[in-house]
């Protein structure tokens, strides 16, 4: 009994200190230092430079998109060009036995 | 301190307006990161990132709530984060120690050095183990008891700050001190 009555005394007085903390006073030189801080971040903030302004963003997007358009279209044009060359001219081209002579008895 | 024309000469970036809003809150800013963290260069270190903070988030401020409000949850939000790192990094450091490495590891399994010059002398022991039962308890019992008994903000203040119902607060702190309680009781029955 008497012990527990120790560590409530204990506790109590544990809580207690929280009372009697002193205020601490910040740094004299605290604000200088944060101001130059600011400043600092302030001049190597990053301005936003033209290019990433949202309407250049969707120019350019809308840019890239036709080139890749563009370079689809081609490809598909010169494949169907490339498919008029017949079957067998294409497996003798692919095999290398494939002569610009078409005559037999050259 | 809500005037719109400060708050627009905040967001413009202006010296003199963060100059006079370190004149104004310097004190109570640093106030509260050295209740939540009982070191003093520590606790500076964190008051300048929430001035840092404020810097770069005024021009998300909608002005709905107060600036002190504002300010103060950007400071107990950085003290909680401080907090949670450190605490981490003590378990990566213990996790180390367990596999053999050679991280030093501190005697404390508080997570910083204690140097509060608010604190008397006869009291540092005291104050050590007060510090590390609160730093035991889930967060939001750490956050409403911290402001409300060592920063020495009002339950209204603190439901500001919280964001929660007053009620809430009230529930909060009576579980806190119950748990704080039980803590010191166990560390006391242990000691003995």
């Amino acid at each position: 009994m008497r012990k527990e009555y120790n560590i409530q005394d204990k506790i109590d007085d544990t809580l207690n200190v929280l009372e009697t903390m002193k205020e601490v006073k910040v740094s004299t030189d605290f604000s200088a230092k944060v101001l130059d801080s600011i400043a600092y971040e302030k001049n190597t903030q990053e301005k936003p430079t033209f290019w990433l302004t949202p309407q250049l963003q969707l120019a350019a997007m809308i840019v890239v998109l036709l080139v890749n358009a563009i370079v689809i279209y081609h490809t598909l044009n010169t494949n169907s060009v490339e498919n008029n060359v017949s079957g067998i001219e294409q497996f003798a081209k692919d095999y290398n036995i494939y002569s610009e002579s078409t005559n037999i008895l050259n | 301190m809500t005037d719109p024309t400060f708050i627009a000469e905040l967001k413009s970036g202006k010296q003199s307006a963060y100059a006079q809003l370190l004149k104004d809150f310097e004190q109570k800013v640093f106030a509260t990161c050295i209740s939540f963290i009982p070191n003093k260069e520590d606790a500076e270190d964190i008051a300048q990132e929430v001035f840092l903070e404020v810097f770069r988030s005024i021009s998300k401020f909608k002005g709905d709530a107060k600036i002190s409000t504002w300010i103060y949850r950007i400071a107990t939000n950085k003290c909680l984060e401080f907090i949670r790192k450190k605490n981490a990094k003590k378990r990566f450091a213990f996790m180390q120690s367990i596999f053999g490495n050679e991280i030093p590891l501190d005697k404390t399994s508080f997570f910083t050095e204690f140097k509060h010059p608010g604190i008397l002398l006869e009291n540092r022991e005291k104050s050590e183990t007060i510090f590390k039962a609160i730093n035991l308890l889930p967060e939001s019992q750490r956050v409403v008891f911290t402001l409300a008994k060592i920063d020495g903000k009002s339950y209204q203040e603190i439901v500001e700050i919280t964001g929660k119902s007053l009620s809430s607060v009230e529930s909060i702190m009576f579980r806190a001190k119950k748990n704080l309680q039980q803590s010191l009781e166990n560390f006391y029955k242990n000691d003995t």
